[in-house]
């Protein structure tokens, strides 16, 4: 019986620690023209997230959609930390239409951006059997950014930068990370 | 002004554990931070099919690895596969699209990463669960360079992007070697896709010049030239071949110039110096025995790695994985030893590779108790009269010379007692310096030896010696002994000679000391029946019987070697003498009746 109690308290610490795991959205609502979205989230409650290693990379998976002709909305769905350091071999994006990200530091570390596929303006690379390749353009009203950041102890915030041509470039979310 | 809406969601992850997958090593050449790690993932296999991803899997790495230029560099690869189990075998198909396979099966199946070949365009076969993959990297991978997903369908498709995608159709796989040239080496398509694509890259360009355009070290080749990309807006830009890339045609190999791009991109990404010992994070300290310094190496297939090693700016040595230096390499206290390597692969014409990049091992050199001063060294600062020791200099820029006269770095001396000698240091334009030194002369042993001889066969020789802590003897007949007090039981004449005795003292140092032993030959026969006395037992034990046939008084009297009389019994006719506590050994008797007297030998055991 007292094992039986032991691995009850187990499992609702357990739950408990996921309950903690909060996600703070903010959505900037079409309400007064405000658009930009802004949440907060601490390092600790990232899924997976192990206290004792010595590097983290942060793994973010961001729903965009899109409302109306101009507004993009943005949502955190997924936010998994993984132990390790990533070589910073970033894929090319030579698309008008981008997702820029960029992080933030409290301390003088320079800050750089980093250009990902719009998932809403995605240029694909079609293949054929006969090994012939051709270029498509495909929209979509919803779609799924994944980025990848290196953790910084001074890593303050990740800002979403949307580029288009007919917009050109517009914060569209700010995510604040808690140490 | 801004207004925010808080949306606070819950997550109650109950599976979380369920993302860990064991990851599986395909080719592991060095190590994660190292190397350019490929992670295979595979969607659309179910737990049963697992061993099928795996073996698929294995053989994607294979191809990869088995491609040019990938090939000449398998060592700068490591590949893992992270086996998920889908619930569903195989891939959605929507059907909807006008390129779609009349022969596949439409409909959604529930896989792992949700692939599906596409809706609008059939053979764009994408993942739909980006979470999943997120997580499935994150608890498993994090550290990835590049990911290929491969799914389980015989259908023909594939996408790029982030990750590359393809089918287990047989002519798939160049679709994931393809798109890994896009996002790993940043090459441009060699096919012209609109004008919207057209940017510079390794292997596009507007300029059309042959004696400017970037490939021009590569136009003297089979199939190379500056070819233009198509008429109306493609005449503006340029590629180096036509017709004969992976860029244009995913059944042709990678061009020249995608060769050369994607090695140099490689050698970006991973130094081919894997190790460098010792450490060269600290100085290293160099004495006057040698250090070794070595670099580890990831080689290319054939391997062109060029190493030169320089001390100081200085080539010293041009090829090889190591070096050794000592002290005496040094021309002043400190230096600055460089390992360079740089890769002369034949892939490569880039003009400014040399300088760009030749990676560099550097140790800092100190040498040990710097700063340089003049020493002085003893072999052995404490000697046994006799010996020699060997006095040495050293960090002298001049000449030395020696309190005994004697010039030059270093002297053997052999003094009988406790000596001093000097060394002077004798340099043009500086003060002389000195260095005095005090020999130690331990003193000679004094080794002594002796026997308690002359002895008569059978008897028991007894030698000793004295001096020393260790004995080491030597003699007549072979003898040869390490006890200070040596016993030679049953003597023969043969026992008969010097005995050396070798004595060394706690030192270490040695005296010789001789004693010579004499052992004569018993007589035999000594009582013929008409004598005067028969004595018996010879040789006796415990008691001897004299005997006479002359009448009256007879005196026997018997004496030591030494001459002292130990025995002497007068009776008639024949006594017992008892001889027992007598010492073993050689007894002179002498048997008297009247006027008649004889003497003898008796032997007691
Ligand atoms: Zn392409």
């Amino acid at each position: 019986m007292v094992n039986a109690t032991v691995f009850q308290q187990f499992v609702s610490g357990v739950i408990m620690r996921k309950i903690s795991f909060l996600l703070f959205v903010m959505i900037g609502m079409q309400l007064m023209g405000c658009k930009t979205a802004e949440s907060t989230i601490a390092i600790r409650d990232f899924k997976n997230h192990d206290p004792s290693a010595a590097d983290h990379i942060l793994f973010l998976d961001f729903e965009i959609t899109r409302r109306g002709k101009k507004t993009e909305v943005v949502e955190l769905v997924n936010a998994v930390s993984g132990r390790g350091k990533m070589k910073n071999l970033v894929a090319p994006v030579q698309s008008p239409y981008q997702i820029r990200v960029l992080p933030t530091y409290s301390s003088d570390r320079p800050e750089t951006e980093m250009a990902f596929e719009h998932p809403l303006y995605r240029s694909v690379e079609v293949a054929s059997q006969d090994g012939r390749l051709s270029k498509h353009d495909l929209s979509a009203t919803q779609g799924t950014l994944s980025i990848r950041v290196q953790e910084d102890k001074a890593l303050e915030k990740i800002e979403l930068y949307s580029i288009t041509p007919e917009k050109g470039k517009t914060k569209i979310y700010t995510l604040n990370l808690k140490q | 002004m801004t207004r925010f809406f808080t949306l606070i969601l819950f997550f109650v992850c109950f599976n979380c554990f369920s993302q860990n997958f064991k990851v599986d090593t395909i080719h592991q050449s060095g190590s994660i931070d190292k190397r350019i790690n490929v992670v295979i993932l595979g969607d659309g296999f179910t737990e049963a099919e697992l061993p099928r991803f795996k073996e698929q899997a294995r053989l994607f790495a294979d191809f990869f690895l088995a491609y040019t230029p990938y090939n000449t560099y398998r060592n700068y690869f490591n590949f893992f596969s992270i086996p998920t189990p889908s619930k569903e075998s195989g891939v959605s198909n929507p059907g909807t699209a006008p390129d779609a396979y009349a022969d596949q099966p439409v409909g959604k199946k529930d896989t792992y990463y949700g692939a599906s070949f596409g809706e609008s365009i059939h053979r764009l076969v994408t993942v739909t669960k980006y979470q999943a993959l997120s997580n499935v990297l994150a608890f498993n991978f994090p550290s990835y360079d590049l990911v290929v997903l491969l799914v389980n369908t015989p259908f023909y498709g594939g996408s790029g992007g982030s990750i590359a995608v393809h089918t287990l159709h047989s002519a798939a796989n160049t679709i994931g070697v393809h798109e890994i040239g896009h996002t790993f080496s940043y090459l441009n398509d060699e096919y012209w896709a609109g004008p919207q694509y057209g940017w510079e890259a390794a292997n596009m360009t507007a300029e059309s010049n042959p004696e400017l355009v970037k490939w021009k070290n590569w136009l003297n080749e089979t199939n190379i030239g500056v070819f233009k990309h198509g008429e109306g807006e493609a005449a503006k830009w340029f590629k180096p071949t036509e017709d004969n890339c992976l860029m244009e045609f995913l059944d042709k190999p990678f061009c020249a110039v995608c060769k050369e791009t994607t090695t140099e991109r490689i050698l970006q990404v991973v130094n081919p110096i894997d190790k460098m010992t010792p450490d060269t994070t600290e100085e290293s300290v160099l004495s006057e025995d040698a250090k070794t310094f070595k670099i580890d190496l990831v080689e290319p297939e054939p391997n062109t790695l060029q190493i030169l090693w320089s001390l100081d700016g200085k080539p010293i040595k041009s090829s090889g994985k190591e070096i050794s230096l000592s002290m005496a390499d040094l021309s002043a206290n400190a230096g600055l030893l460089t390992a360079s390597v740089f890769d002369s692969t034949h892939l490569s014409r880039h003009p400014y590779a040399r300088g760009e990049r030749t990676r560099m091992a550097q140790w800092k050199l100190v040498r040990s108790s710097a700063p340089q001063i003049f020493k002085l060294r003893v072999s052995d600062a404490s000697i046994c009269p006799g010996e020699f020791t060997m006095l040495t200099t050293s960090g002298c820029v001049g000449n030395v010379s020696w309190s005994t006269g004697e010039t030059g770095a270093s002297i053997n001396v052999s003094p009988q007692q406790t000596a001093d000698f000097t060394a002077t240091c004798k340099t043009t334009g500086q003060p002389d310096a000195s260095l005095k030194t005090r020999i130690n002369v331990f003193p000679k042993p004094e080794a002594t030896a002796s026997n308690t001889g002359p002895y008569f066969e059978k008897a028991t020789i007894e030698i000793s010696a004295s001096g020393g802590s260790s004995y080491y003897w030597t003699g007549p007949d072979n003898f040869l002994s390490q006890i200070q007090v040596s016993l030679i039981e049953n003597a023969t004449v043969k026992n008969s000679g010097v005995y050396e005795v070798r004595v060394v003292d706690l030192n270490g140092c040695a005296d010789t000391a001789r004693t010579e032993v004499k052992v004569e030959p018993i007589l035999g026969a000594e009582n013929p029946v008409n004598t005067l006395v028969r004595v018996s037992p010879n040789p006796a034990k415990g008691f001897v019987k004299v005997s006479t046939a002359q009448g009256g008084e007879s005196v026997f009297t018997m004496f030591d070697m030494n001459g002292r009389k130990v025995v002497e019994k007068r009776f008639m006719l024949q006594t017992d003498i008892n001889v027992e506590g007598k010492s073993a050994g050689l007894y002179l008797y002498k048997f008297s009746n009247g006027e008649k007297e004889i003497s003898g030998k008796l032997l007691i055991q």
